[in-house]
């Protein structure tokens, strides 16, 4: 018997692994303990037992194209353990360990791997996993919805606007309407209300299964995301921001569209051509505002300085002035574009505060390189879902589910990421080695995996099976 | 279903405790270049309705950081008398090493181990406003959220300080001040720091402690000189203590001398550091 062959008898405890795996996907979902590090080992031991024990599934499949996919999210992952922003932090103030560093890319890819085999696992149901990354978001969402209320209490934003607080002889840096309570690892924090806010977005979007759930056929089933919304709509009203009012509104608008593609044939090549100018647009802008940033264009952003509403759009609104200030030194003095401040006071590379954006960040902390290869992770990922879709390997309305999830996580990463989100308390937490990223990019590879066709078995090996079971009869 | 979904709603009313309220403040207050709005009075109900206990004139206290090491010989020579000094001091002594609950409040201010000016480095807020509490005569009181019985000594670090920004005259002279040096003027201080204890009935006591300083060399608000407040606390017998309360009256010569010309001016100590050293609270 080959190594495989005995390898492949593991299989017959492939459910215990299927069960580990939404373990560790719901402490990841619930930032168990807030480590990295603890989420990191924990998808590389899980990837490697998946592949082990699911190794008949994977040899039948196109693994290759899974591990092509899997390079351009090890490169970003890399490219960040070798570039200037952690070592930078780790010498400027300590942050970042060895440790945290080398597992970036181990835990980004670990976690693209777990992906690949998950879609590949029998015993593996994607309901099962979406049912245990809500629970674990809306645990977490109810913890830091009570902290608000016993420590603020409801509508406290509103009450006490303008308020600020004081904590040891400091006044906080922002504002209370601009500021909750959250728990970063074992304890309640203060944070800036875009990361309070990031988990009642995220776990709003389970209440698509509410528009695609019969309550008297699945009553159970109902009940439970009727839950899950039911406190992810708490958390925002009692918290109330415009940002959670504008995300709930979009969540509603993403069903609708994903609700009126699949029922109306006639409106999906609209939609398809909304996304695609929306998706153009986006770039376009990506490009002006790197160009606007640059010495070398001085007069074009002079031009725009001077008009108020081109002024207001690009420079100095409160989500593209962060934006600005990590793009005007976008293209460092490294040929792989990795950052520097122009003024260096250290004699260490120095670190730039992070952005709101994921999308700078990622430029920021990896480099061009690294960026492009998240870019392009992404991008494969996303175009998956069309074959996904088609592939109906999955029931439609989990399928969606996936896909909402991952946009109001992507779009809200895009604007309102917050890294540096303690008030009092030095957390830095960027979007790379948070546990929603992580879900994300095990989501985005269990999407590609399962749209891979089925890999061609040899025609003239099936024959002589064929042949041999008629002789046999 | 229904009455088990409506469960919900009661458990988070009940949990609106509000308890982080009380560190509030509004973000106008206490930074306003107009001195006469930046008093902070805020009084504990139950300290200002307390029944009156021990109250001592004190005889024997110190005035200044450099006598310190009579009441606390471990000072003695460990820290210089300057600006140094007060700030190595505060950062070994101050009350927010000894328990988390200093942390939290604006008096937090006077438990940080700020003891000097932040000078004016750049910003309003970052500046001498973000280390001192500024108190007029009827002062402000501190209620702590636990107990402490092992009373050693008590130290309070201050500036004392007039409006500067008022149009007013050099003492004894008609001629009128054109800057902080031509107001110089001494002052006496006669300050009260009220030790709020818990008897055996849990009644609040009031036992206060006055001392008279005299206020020298006062260049208002430039260069004007530290003071450190502080006495023994052995003798006086006391235990659980649950707050502490600063008044004060004052008798300044260029107040005085403005007021026979007609001139009002306001008069403030300046708070930056309370120290209640080697206690444990529980």
């Amino acid at each position: 018997m080959s190594f495989l062959e005995k390898i492949g008898k593991l299989s017959k405890f492939n459910i215990a692994i299927t069960f580990l795996s939404l373990e560790v996907f719901a402490f990841i979902a619930f930032s168990f303990g807030g480590s990295f590090l603890f989420f990191a080992i924990m998808s590389l031991a899980l990837a490697v037992l998946l592949v082990l024990f699911n190794i008949n599934e994977l040899k039948n499949k196109d693994y290759s194209s899974m591990v092509f996919y899997l390079f351009p999210i090890f490169m970003f992952g890399l490219l960040i353990a070798l570039g200037t922003y952690m070592k930078g932090h780790r010498i400027v103030d300590g942050e970042f360990t060895m440790a945290e560093t080398v597992f970036v890319p181990i835990g980004l890819t670990s976690m693209a791997i777990v992906g690949c085999a998950l879609a590949n696992d029998k015993s593996f149901k994607i309901s099962h996993l979406l049912l245990v990354i809500y629970g674990a978001l809306s645990v977490l969402v109810l913890i830091n919805l009570f902290a608000n209320l016993i420590n603020f209490g409801p509508f406290y934003n509103i009450i006490y606007k303008g308020y600020y607080m004081y904590f040891s002889g400091k006044k906080s840096s922002l504002p209370v309407q601009n500021m909750a309570y959250a728990l970063e690892g074992f304890k309640i924090i203060e944070v800036d209300i875009k990361h309070y806010l990031l988990y009642p977005i995220l776990l709003l979007s389970s209440h698509f299964m509410l528009f695609n759930t019969s309550f008297k056929q699945e009553k159970r089933l109902f009940v439970t995301y009727l839950v899950y919304t039911s406190v992810a709509v708490l958390a925002l009203v009692f918290v109330p921001n415009i940002i959670g009012l504008a995300f709930a509104v979009l969540s509603l608008l993403i069903d609708g569209v994903i609700i009126l593609f699949k029922r109306v044939e006639r409106a999906r090549k609209p939609i398809l051509w909304v996304i695609r100018i929306g998706f153009a647009l986006a770039i376009l802008l990506l490009l002006i505002m790197i160009l606007l940033n640059q010495d070398a264009t001085a007069g074009i952003r002079n031009i725009v300085s001077s008009n108020s509403f081109l002024n207001r759009l690009f420079l100095t609104n409160g989500v593209v002035s962060k934006y600005n200030i990590t793009l005007q030194n976008i293209i460092g003095e490294n040929f792989l574009g990795f950052y520097y401040y122009k003024a260096n006071q250290y004699l260490t590379p120095d670190v730039a505060p992070l952005s709101n954006s994921f999308i700078f960040d990622s430029f920021m902390v990896s480099g061009v390189i690294g960026a492009l290869a998240l870019f392009i992770f992404l991008f494969i990922g996303f175009k998956s879902f069309k074959k996904y879709f088609v592939s109906n390997k999955d029931e439609y309305r989990y399928q969606a589910m996936l896909l909402v999830f991952l946009i109001i996580f992507f779009l809200y990463s895009a604007l309102f990421n917050v890294g540096e989100y303690g008030i009092y308390y030095s957390v830095n937490k960027p979007f790379f080695i948070s546990g929603p990223f992580m879900i994300a990019i095990a989501i985005l590879a269990y999407v590609f995996a399962k749209s891979l066709p089925e890999k061609k078995v040899d025609e003239k090996k099936n024959n002589q099976v064929e042949e041999a079971n008629s002789d046999e009869k | 279903m229904k009455n088990k979904g409506l469960l919900l709603l009661p458990i988070i009313f009940l949990t609106s405790c509000g308890y982080s309220l009380g560190y509030l403040v509004d973000g106008n207050r206490y930074v306003s270049s107009n001195f006469k709005e930046n008093y902070y009075s805020h009084w504990d109900n139950e300290l200002k309705n307390a029944k009156i206990g021990q109250s001592v004139v004190l005889t024997d206290y110190i005035t200044e950081f450099k006598d310190l090491y009579k009441i606390d010989p471990i000072v003695y020579d460990k820290y210089e008398n300057n600006i140094a000094g007060y700030t190595e001091f505060g950062d070994d002594y101050k009350m927010n090493n000894i328990d988390d609950m200093f942390n939290y409040g604006y008096q937090s201010k006077l438990f940080d181990g700020q003891m000097v000016c932040g000078g004016q480095n750049g910003r309003m807020e970052y500046a001498y406003q973000l280390g001192r509490v500024q108190i007029d005569k009827d002062g402000f009181s501190v209620r702590f959220d636990k107990e402490s019985n092992e009373l050693k000594y008590f130290a309070l670090q201050f500036k004392a300080t007039t409006d500067n920004t008022v149009e007013c005259y050099k003492v004894n002279s008609d001629e009128l001040a054109r800057n902080d040096r031509d107001q110089f003027h001494n002052s006496t201080v006669q300050l009260t720091v009220s030790l709020y204890t818990k008897n055996e009935g849990n009644e609040i006591i009031n036992n206060s402690f006055t001392g008279e300083i005299d206020i020298d060399n006062n260049n208002t608000n430039n260069g004007s000189k530290y003071f450190m407040f502080a006495f023994d606390l052995a003798n006086y017998n006391l235990s659980r203590l649950v707050g502490v309360s600063i008044t004060y009256t004052f008798d300044d010569e260029l107040i005085n001398w403005n007021k026979t010309k007609g001139v009002d001016i306001d008069y403030s100590l300046m708070l930056y550091e309370i120290l209640i050293p080697y206690t444990s609270w529980n």
